[in-house]
């Protein structure tokens, strides 16, 4: 009954320092909203009650970077609105990744204007993709899940996260 | 559906002798007034519905870019006035304002609706109003050199979108590059046969 | 007064592309990592005053969308107030200049995300008004219906996060658990949650489900105890309601010259509704009462909401009970798109739907023509100015939105109190940042 058991004797459980770190951050991510437009309403949604992101560990939404290490870039990007999302991505510390939702930030959407970044990630380096106008909150529970394995099998010496 | 022209006197036929000499053109459509007039009375007719009639809502003002239209001018400012209360009446001034000197009298002093409606109509057309005490860029970026809802702006810009580093996290700096591949699926080859071959030879049942 | 000398047209002429591009080329490159300093934040000097300028935005969470406020503080008193919006600008206008009508419904559910209906419905009436085609009454009353519920989901939004902004973050759960009704309902209707394009210019996409009355009646059981529950909520509590009562207070004179239109606007005692004044939908044919308060403070706009989701509930049990049967698109297959049924069995609505959706063809409004038309979002009035050249597309699609008039009072409005009252204001103007940049 319970993790005691499992383990058992004097209660030793050996495994690798990647895995250990791997699995608590990706079950512990913090996101951090970077919600401009529609989607960011279905981002919301997705934190509400009925499709619980708590379920997967990433409830505590931080608004700022400082604290954060998902950023989920959800909704259009304007010209204006491009060098507030990368300074707040700088503002991000190490280790982070980076969730472009919905058509709009992934590649400009149904929107080819004179204002509007077709595609967040020229600029920034982006993880996951999420398809979708905007995509139910089923699917950026799957991104979620994506980079949930994507942490999961990273190699803390990769050099990946500045280390 | 309902038309705006209810059974009081139309704007037109309200406006005293000296003044219906300065409207041009009266076009109804659909039961709606509109009342044209030339840029140089726009100040006067403006004051007049306001303080002699009665208009106390400014419900919107825009304006139409008539570039290679044949039209009397180029710029076509549309102002949309509506009276409240009882006798309720709703109809708008064109102003025809010619491209040489595209600036206007402000009527922020008899609407405040006025300050924000002017401002973005200079930001999207280039047109002034002379006494507007804010006018700023406002939707574009302050230093933004182009006008977009001029006909001869593109709609998919002059490259501004693309004039931005990217940032991207290099050993334990912040570095700036030049911007990836635009657009980046297709930098990578992703639209190419061969790509799509070798999705559906991976993707086959082993 | 001297015009502002960064507007760029004093001397120069209006410029064409060549000029522009050549000013691309001699380096505006001030497009780097980095927010760029607004006007007002650039000059600040420290003289010695104590004042600090501060940066409200735009990645805030209290800012509901991309709105950026500076203020010159003074302790926690703020001296002087500016706004700076834009951070959403998609060019929405320019798009109406170069899609054709059926097209720039998809564009138009983009603008009032929370209730993406009654954008398509408005942008419909225009361009239906502008063609002179009427809407058979099925149709008719089925937008209202939908239109009805989507203002009640946008209400309740604006209540819960009113709530969640001053503390009461239960209030925002709650509300966004019977937002889900809503969007339930949306979604066997539209086919879509949010961004629905349910309308076409002469009807809506197809009918109803059969099961649409069950979906409508259970949700108007299951959804008024919300409201009973949210006043308990926050109507007792002290703090909220300490922090909402006189503050912000928007007389009915300033609403009618700033232009405020919609709750803030009612709530202030200026009694406009488009709903009632210039009926569309056959909306006087329902009997409702349009709510006016008049203190003018966020306490009154709170309760204008609550009232006015009642309201439509009214609206939407007489729309249910009245609800006629027939077709729902007009039948005249040169400005509508015929059904799908006609159109894989039928020759010429074949040729009908054939010409309507190919670029060249498409709807021909009379050349010249314009029309101005406004319908009643949840916002405030919508209104649509539709130009038209003959094409079949827009020559000037112009939107009148709401929240840009409403926001233009707020710097006016935070004057003088403190950082806390401005985030309650804010909160209760209920600024949507996809209609107020387009």
């Amino acid at each position: 009954m319970g993790l005691e058991s499992l383990i058992g004797g004097e209660g030793f459980l050996t495994t690798t320092v990647n895995s250990i770190v791997n699995w608590g951050r990706k079950n512990a991510l913090w996101p951090m909203p970077f919600g401009t437009a529609c989607c960011a309403i279905e981002m919301m949604a997705t934190f509400s009650g009925r499709y619980d992101i708590s379920r997967f560990g990433a409830e505590v939404v931080r608004f700022s970077p400082r604290q954060a290490d998902l950023l989920i870039v959800s909704g259009r990007i304007s010209l204006k609105m491009m060098p507030v999302l990368q300074k707040i991505y700088r503002q991000m510390p190490e280790p982070k990744w980076v969730i472009s939702m919905g058509a709009c930030a992934s590649c400009g959407g149904v929107f080819d204007t004179y204002t509007l970044i077709q595609g967040v990630d020229q600029f920034i380096p982006v993880d996951v993709y999420v398809p979708g106008c905007p995509p139910r909150p089923e699917s950026l529970l799957d991104a979620l899940l994506e980079i949930q394995n994507l942490v999961g099998e990273e190699r803390l010496d990769s050099g990946k996260h500045g280390s | 559906m309902a038309a705006d022209m209810t059974d009081t006197l139309s704007p037109y036929d309200s406006l005293p002798e000296h003044m219906r000499a300065l409207v041009t053109d009266q076009v109804e459509h659909q039961g709606q007034l509109a009342l044209h007039c030339l840029s140089a009375d726009q100040r006067s007719m403006l004051e007049h519905f306001r303080t002699q009639q009665g208009y106390d809502f400014l419900v919107d003002v825009t304006a139409i870019d008539h570039l290679g239209m044949d039209q009397i001018e180029r710029f076509e400012v549309v102002y949309v006035l509506r009276r409240l209360g009882e006798n309720s009446q709703q109809f708008r001034l064109h102003v025809w304002l010619s491209e040489d000197s595209p600036d206007l009298p402000t009527v922020f002093d008899l609407w405040d609706s006025a300050r924000w409606g002017e401002r973005e109509t200079h930001d999207m057309f280039g047109i002034t109003f002379e006494g507007n005490p804010d006018l700023r860029r406002f939707l574009m970026p302050e230093d933004y050199p182009g006008f977009p809802l001029l006909k001869d702006y593109p709609l998919r810009g002059i490259g501004e979108r693309r004039q931005f580093p990217r940032v991207v996290p290099r050993g334990d700096q912040m570095v700036e590059e030049e911007p990836a591949d635009y657009p980046t699926s297709i930098g990578r080859g992703m639209h190419t046969p061969e790509y799509t071959e070798e999705v559906r030879r991976d993707s086959k049942p082993k | 007064m001297t015009p502002n000398p960064n507007s760029g047209t004093r001397d120069t002429p209006v410029p064409s592309a060549e000029i522009l591009e050549k000013e691309l080329e001699k380096g505006w490159k001030s497009h780097r990592a980095g927010v760029r300093p607004s006007q007002v934040t650039e000059v600040v000097e420290d003289d010695g005053s104590g004042r600090l300028v501060m940066n409200f935005g735009p990645q805030h969470p209290a800012t509901h969308g991309t709105l950026r406020s500076i203020f010159t503080l003074e302790g926690e008193t703020i001296v002087k107030a500016d706004v700076e919006i834009g951070y959403l600008h998609t060019g929405f206008e320019k798009l109406g200049e170069n899609m054709t009508y059926q097209q720039w419904v998809t564009v138009s559910d983009r603008m009032n995300y929370l209730s993406a209906i009654n954008n398509n419905v408005g942008y419909s009436v225009a361009v239906e008004q502008l063609l002179g085609i009427e809407v058979p009454p099925r149709c008719a009353a089925l937008r209202v219906i939908m239109s009805e519920l989507s203002r009640i989901a946008d209400h309740i939004l604006c209540v819960g996060l009113q709530g969640m902004d001053l503390g009461a973050f239960s209030v925002m759960l709650w509300a966004f658990e019977k937002r889900e009704l809503v969007y339930d309902i949306i979604e066997a209707v539209c086919g879509a949650r949010l961004t629905t394009s349910w309308t076409r210019v002469g009807g809506i996409i197809r009918d109803v489900p059969e099961f649409f009355p069950d979906l409508v009646y259970s949700f108007l059981d299951e959804f008024p105890p919300l409201v009973d529950e949210i006043h308990l909520m926050l109507l007792n509590n002290r703090i909220f309601v300490d922090r909402v009562k006189q503050v912000g207070v928007v007389t009915e004179d300033q609403a009618r010259s700033w232009g405020i239109t919609g709750p803030i606007g009612r709530a202030s005692g200026l009694d406009l509704d488009v709903r009632r004044d210039r009926p569309y939908l056959g909306y006087d044919k329902y009997d409702f009462k349009v709510p006016v308060q008049t203190e003018g403070d966020s306490f009154a706009r709170y309760m204008q909401r609550m009232e006015e989701i009642e309201q439509s509930l009214e609206i939407i049990r007489q729309a249910m009970a009245t609800l006629p049967s027939g077709p729902v698109v007009h039948d005249d297959f040169k400005t509508s798109l015929p059904t799908k049924d006609a159109v894989h069995n039928d020759m010429e609505s074949l040729i009908h739907h054939f010409k309507l959706v190919m670029l060249g063809h498409g709807i021909q409004p009379t050349a010249g023509s314009s029309i101005y038309s406004s319908t009643e979002a949840p916002c405030g009035e919508l209104g649509f100015f539709i130009a038209s050249d003959g094409s079949d597309t827009a020559y000037r699609l112009r939107i009148r939105p709401p929240s840009l008039y409403n926001y233009g009072f707020f710097p006016r409005l935070v004057e003088g109190g403190m950082i806390s009252d401005a985030v309650a204001v804010l909160s209760s103007f209920h600024i949507i940042a996809g209609e107020l940049d387009r």
